[in-house]
């Protein structure tokens, strides 16, 4: 058997699969007239081809059929995002009361009284103490704030001082705890309903399709 | 149901009915599993890959896009070149693989109209075929498989397998060379040919 090149290999090939533009495949089967080896190479390669696309079509031992219970339980978690709408509410639902419960338990638990009382408490420890709540600019104000408000040089009411402050400021970190949840659960649900409108969407695509 | 094509069937699924894959099942099994049987050669290992993929392309059905038949065939595809890493890492010898194929009915002669002689040349020659696809490398048998047993064009086995169409190109080449030389070494081409030319 005469070793034939990998560009005729290649283009034999081509010429097999009707792939070959006809310029090359012209000058092909020219050359394939008076080459021996190659068209014998042609011929079993088409033959090769041929008798593999004769194979006949096997048929599975048993059905591929699966059960309905073994394909519920192969779910993966990308049903959620297509279930149906009545279907998705539920779990929507489930993560808002969730979510709406935490913040209440936490709030009652730290006792930061109603979420109005909170912003309530910020808004009047802004106005009647704001060297409280602002950061020092420098080291030596740093030390001024440590001291007793009631100490301070410049005679300012400091929020220490004031029963109302006193009230709200020792849970300042209630107050972030709580807006960090609100925006979290904002974006949860924002992020939900993003995600619903684009299956809706996608599904109108392929029904139009 | 039947009646419905296959995003009609995809739809349904997704809305919860879930027995309607089942007639997708029925739809594909054969495609299915006959590209598992040329690239694994045996039947039942075959069929396990075929329904593993099937359960793959269930589960991942929510990420379809496109048309279903083509990415099955990826799926289906994938699971057979991951079964054969499978095997490789952990070899096992079938010693039922060479009497399924012998026996199976994807080996029984198809056309009876054949003499005996020509039905015995067939029957060798697909034999030797299937032996022969074994021998070649993995990446280079799942090209030729898709390429000359299943009719599909290059642009198709780029999809499926995931390569470029060069590189479907390259493979398919050195698929069909090495092919031709075993088929050449067990002496059934030139037996084919000759039968051929004392047929003309």
């Amino acid at each position: 058997m005469k070793q034939l090149t990998e560009q005729d290999i290649a283009q034999l090939s081509a010429l097999l699969d009707d792939t070959l533009p006809a310029a090359d495949a012209a000058a092909l089967r020219q050359r394939l007239q008076h080459d021996a080896a190659l068209y014998d190479a042609f011929v079993d390669l088409t033959l090769t081809r041929d008798a593999m696309r004769a194979l006949p079509v096997a048929q599975p031992p048993r059905s591929l059929r699966i059960d309905p219970a073994r394909l519920t339980k192969a779910r993966g978690w990308r049903w959620w995002l297509v279930m149906p709408p009545a279907g998705q509410l539920i779990p929507n639902m489930a993560v808002a009361l969730s979510l709406c419960v935490c913040i209440l338990v936490g709030q009652q638990a730290i006792g930061a009284g109603s979420a109005s009382d909170i912003l309530k408490g910020i808004a009047e420890v802004e106005m009647m103490a704001p060297n409280a709540v602002e950061a020092p600019a420098s080291s030596e104000m740093a030390a001024d704030v440590s001291e007793p408000a009631s100490q301070r040089a410049d005679g300012s009411v400091s929020a220490a001082s004031d029963p109302m402050v006193q009230l709200v400021a020792p849970d300042q970190s209630v107050v972030v705890w709580w807006w960090a949840a609100t925006v979290a659960a904002a974006c949860a649900t924002l992020a939900t309903v993003v995600w619903a409108w684009r299956v809706a969407v996608r599904r109108r695509i392929t029904q139009k399709r | 149901m039947l009646q419905y094509d296959d995003q009609e069937i995809v739809q349904l699924i997704l809305a919860g009915d879930t027995d309607a894959f089942n007639v997708l099942v029925d739809r594909y099994q054969s495609r299915a599993y006959n590209l598992c049987l040329r690239m694994l050669g045996d039947g039942d290992a075959a069929a396990d890959v075929a329904q593993d993929a099937f359960i793959s392309a269930y589960r991942h059905l929510p990420s379809l896009r496109g048309d279903f038949r083509p990415w099955l065939m990826r799926i289906v595809a994938n699971a057979c070149r991951d079964a054969l890493r499978s095997q490789k890492r952990r070899p096992t010898i079938s010693m039922d693989a060479s009497r399924d194929e012998d026996d199976g009915p994807g080996l029984q002669i198809a056309d009876d109209a054949v003499g005996p002689e020509d039905a015995l040349l067939q029957r060798e020659l697909q034999q030797t075929i299937v032996v022969a696809l074994q021998s070649i490398p993995d990446d280079q048998r799942e090209v030729i498989v898709l390429s000359d047993i299943e009719g599909r064009s290059y642009q198709e086995i780029a999809d499926i397998t995931g390569i470029n169409i060069g590189t479907v190109k390259s493979r398919l080449n050195r698929a069909r060379l090495r092919m031709r030389e075993l088929l050449v070494a067990a002496e059934l081409l030139p037996r084919v040919k000759r039968h051929t030319s004392q047929n003309e």
